[in-house]
């Protein structure tokens, strides 16, 4: 079973380079990217409706424009159970800052902080984490 | 003894006068009591007349009757006719007679009573006569008997009655007379009582005011003896010196003093003439002043010295009277050597105060409370304003001054006066002979022995060179607050650009934290997209495809890469660069840009425009508005609607002398109303697509503000964006201010 995967980055660079990377590990060949974490918001509000599919796993960006990586997990956070419960949520960006990891990782949905770029052994340690 | 001489003497006036007053007011009296007797008398006299008169009437009027009677009956008897007419004759006679008699009776008739008496009686001689014609006619005609028996029937009937009724009235005036007589003599007694009365009254009145008189006499000589007794005392016991003296200049009678005083015998000093007392230098003095008694003069006044016996002298304050007719002369001397001492010294300290007065530096004036007029003034007063003091006393301060400073003065004065405490005032201009001078006066009021104004005490302090002083000083002053209040000024404005300047490192330091946060993430974001692209080619490297696809991928990062460090590059050049101004080809501008933006964007078919009109020559800083316009249609380019079939570009630009305006316009995105404040900030970009760094209008407005000019934005989203940039035209050289 693989995972269904959403990664919202603005950079639809960044977003390419993932795709790419997750697709040739075999992570998951389920992969829908966002370039607006609003949108991918919106969509999963929809999907707690039962409409839509509920992603697995989703890569989020800190610095984005309009809705940062933050902002995104604080309304995260509002979304029915049905969602909240079943997302598990990959911090994936550029900041080294600690406070940043600090405060990503009071989110319960948070599983893991990662540096860019995505590699082959980051993803390994993901699934791992995924599994237990 | 308590009655004064002159309380003697003015009571005896009185009871004289009273004395005079009460024989005026008896005579007064007695005047017409002693007339109304003498006229009582006059009516007795009077009465007894008319009553003896009466009488002698009735006694006539008897007589008559009786011949008559007689006449009659001897007619009747007769019958001879000779005797008869000589009978009628007679008869007729006696009746005429009585007629007459009651003719004069019916005159001095007083009473009813007599009246209706005497009635009686004429009424009988009406009936006598009416029988005597009866009589006469019965002899006439020869009826002697029957005339004599009518005359015996009827006379003696008529002879009765008429005697008695000439009785009855006789009666009557003597009783009548006798009452009125007695009644006259009661008041005759009546008022002689009255007269004896007032004239003992008046006998007793004379004898209490000698009485009273005599009695005030002997006390007012008791009192005289006992004044001169006074008198004696007075001039023996008296304090001051008292005596007599002679035209000749010898005293006459002197009272005890002179011995006691002096030294001397009574003897010695009555042996000398009194000049040979008096100190040799007052002796012309003396002799001058008793000179003018002989000249008229009634009282003298002056002082001069006695030498006592032991040698040293008295001092004598003589006040002496001549009697002209005498030429005696009448001194008293008070001895003044005591007082003289005080006055001697009391002249020493007024000389010794005045002498401070004078010296004082300050103007010392005194005015009178009343019509503030000077009285007093000293030496550095009349200095001071010019005048002679004998020009000032007695004037006031309106002879001297401008009426302006004069009402102040006299406005101060009250106040002092009236409040009765004493006045500082600071400062007062007074106009004096020699100008304007400056005071500093205090005025105190000087009150009398009941504590009210009496006189108003002036000390003025000439404080013209003080105050000149202070002017200088103050002009320094101000001169030196200008200095300062310049600097400060400069300082303020050095502070201020300081402030500006601390602000704007602030500023710059946030920005910076902030720019550096950014730029690293922005250039780091670029480098890991190539890590991860190069580990993807690496992981991929037999795929000659894919290989490329991510070449292609990495040129695009550091296109883009590229893009931010330039944009970086002009940021810190805005920030860095002095502003260097040239007249600017904005169209040529123009059309480079949308070349080089249309080639690196790669959208050829935005429909590009550009109308410029540059006909006032526009200056400005090239460099930087080539950033600004290049931002702003690179701006127009990025964010073109994907779904806009007709996507233009229309640049415009129109230069006054004062400005020129840029203007951008496109039909893509747009930008939300609630981002329109934001996109000029720093590494905000309003879109999520990823374009650029988010620093190009941060650059823009940034320039825009360097170059004080303004850039604003009007925007519907999904419909476009006009970008208005307006900048300063800067010709003519005039430079901008940095």
């Amino acid at each position: 079973m693989r995972p269904k995967v959403f990664l919202i980055d603005d950079n639809n660079i960044v977003n390419f380079i993932n795709r790419k990377t997750i697709e040739s590990c075999g992570f998951s060949d389920n992969i829908v990217e966002y370039t607006s974490a609003r949108k991918a918001l919106r969509y999963l509000g929809e999907a707690a409706k039962g409409t839509q599919e509920i992603p697995d796993v989703i890569f989020l960006d800190i610095k984005m424009q309009l809705m940062n990586g933050f902002e995104f997990l604080d309304n995260f956070t509002k979304l029915p159970p049905s969602v909240k419960e079943k997302v598990k949520i990959i911090m994936l960006t550029s900041s080294l800052l600690e406070s940043d990891k600090e405060l990503a990782m009071k989110y319960e949905s948070v599983i893991a902080f990662l540096n860019k770029p995505i590699t082959r052994d980051k993803l390994s340690s993901i699934r791992s984490k995924l599994h237990n | 003894m308590k009655l004064s001489f002159a309380k003697y003497i003015t009571t005896g006036r009185i009871l004289v006068v009273l004395y005079l007053l009460l024989c005026f007011v008896e005579g007064y009296n007695i005047y017409p009591i002693v007339s109304l007797t003498n006229q009582s008398i006059q009516r007795y006299d009077s009465i007894a007349a008319t009553s003896t008169r009466k009488l002698n009437l009735m006694n006539d009027l008897r007589k008559n009757f009786n011949l008559i009677q007689s006449a009659v009956f001897r007619h009747v008897h007769s019958f001879s006719a000779i005797l008869m007419s000589e009978e009628e004759r007679q008869i007729d006679k006696a009746f005429d007679e009585n007629n007459s008699i009651l003719d004069e009776y019916q005159r001095i008739v007083d009473s009813k009573e007599e009246q209706t008496l005497l009635n009686v009686i004429l009424s009988l001689r009406e009936i006598n006569i009416e029988a005597r014609d009866e009589l006469i006619e019965f002899s006439a005609a020869g009826k002697k008997k029957e005339a004599i028996d009518y005359y015996a029937s009827t006379q003696e009937r008529s002879r009765l009655s008429y005697s008695d009724a000439v009785e009855d009235l006789t009666d009557y005036v003597v009783r009548h007379t006798h009452a009125q007589l007695a009644e006259t003599e009661r008041y005759i007694k009546k008022e002689r009582i009255s007269i004896n009365l007032l004239l003992g009254l008046s006998v007793m009145l004379a004898i209490i005011t000698g009485i009273v008189v005599l009695y005030a006499n002997k006390k007012l000589n008791a009192a005289y003896s006992e004044k001169i007794k006074e008198y004696q005392h007075f001039f023996i016991n008296n304090n001051d010196f008292a005596c007599i003296a002679n035209v000749q200049g010898y005293f006459e009678i002197i009272n005890p003093n002179f011995e006691k005083r002096l030294g001397y015998s009574e003897k010695e000093l009555l042996k000398n003439q009194f000049m040979h007392f008096i100190h040799p230098d007052d002796i012309g003095r003396t002799l001058q002043e008793t000179e003018k008694l002989k000249t008229g003069a009634l009282t003298v006044h002056f002082v001069n010295r006695y030498r006592k016996k032991k040698g040293d002298y008295l001092w004598l304050d003589w006040n002496i009277t001549s009697n002209p007719a005498t030429g005696k002369l009448y001194a008293i001397a008070r001895d003044i050597t005591d007082s003289k001492k005080v006055e001697d010294e009391l002249k020493e300290s007024n000389f010794f105060l005045n002498a401070l007065l004078e010296n004082i530096p300050n103007m010392i004036f005194v005015k009178d409370a009343e019509e503030l007029r000077f009285v007093r003034f000293n030496r550095a007063g009349e200095k001071l304003l010019g005048y002679k003091r004998s020009d000032l006393i007695g004037k006031n301060d309106y002879d001297f001054f401008p009426k302006e400073q004069a009402d102040f003065f006299v406005n101060k004065d009250r106040e002092v006066i009236k409040k009765g405490i004493l006045l500082d005032i600071k400062e007062e201009k007074i106009t004096t002979a020699s100008g304007e001078r400056w005071l500093h006066t205090k005025k105190i009021p000087v009150t009398d022995i009941n504590g009210l104004p009496f006189y108003l005490l002036g000390i003025s302090e000439d404080i013209t060179d003080r105050k000149k002083a202070e002017e200088a000083l103050e002009q320094l002053n101000k001169e030196l607050e200008k200095k300062v209040e310049e600097r400060t000024e400069v300082l303020r404005a050095t502070t201020n650009e300081l402030l500006e300047n601390n602000i704007e490192l602030q500023k710059i330091n946030s920005e910076l934290d902030r720019f550096v946060y950014s730029t690293s993430h922005d250039l780091r974001a670029p480098l890991l997209s190539l890590e991860g692209l190069l580990n993807l080619s690496q992981e991929q490297i037999d795929s000659k495809h894919k290989v490329q696809e991510y070449h292609e991928v990495m040129r695009k990062v550091i296109s883009q890469m590229d893009e931010t460090i330039k944009e970086i590059l002009d940021y810190s050049r805005n920030a860095r660069m002095d502003i260097s101004t040239e007249q600017l080809n904005i169209r040529q501008m123009a059309l480079n840009i949308k070349d080089n933006v249309s080639h690196i964007t790669g959208r050829n078919n935005i429909r590009f425009s550009a109308v410029v009109d540059d006909t006032v020559p526009f200056f400005s800083d090239k460099s930087r508005v080539n950033t600004v316009i290049n931002n702003l249609i690179s701006n127009a380019y990025k964010y073109v609607r994907e779904d806009e079939v007709n996507p233009y570009v229309k640049f415009s630009f129109l230069s006054d002398a004062n400005e020129g305006i840029i203007r951008v316009e496109d039909n893509g995105e747009g930008i939300a109303e609630e981002y329109k404040e934001q996109i000029f900030e720093m590494f905000f970009r309003a879109s999520e697509r990823y374009e650029g760094s988010g620093l190009g209008l941060y650059i823009c407005r940034e320039i825009v503000t360097r170059l004080q000019g303004s850039i604003e934005v009007h925007s519907t989203p999904l419909k476009g964006s006009t970008f208005v940039v307006k900048i300063p035209n800067v010709q003519n050289g005039s430079k901008l201010k940095l």
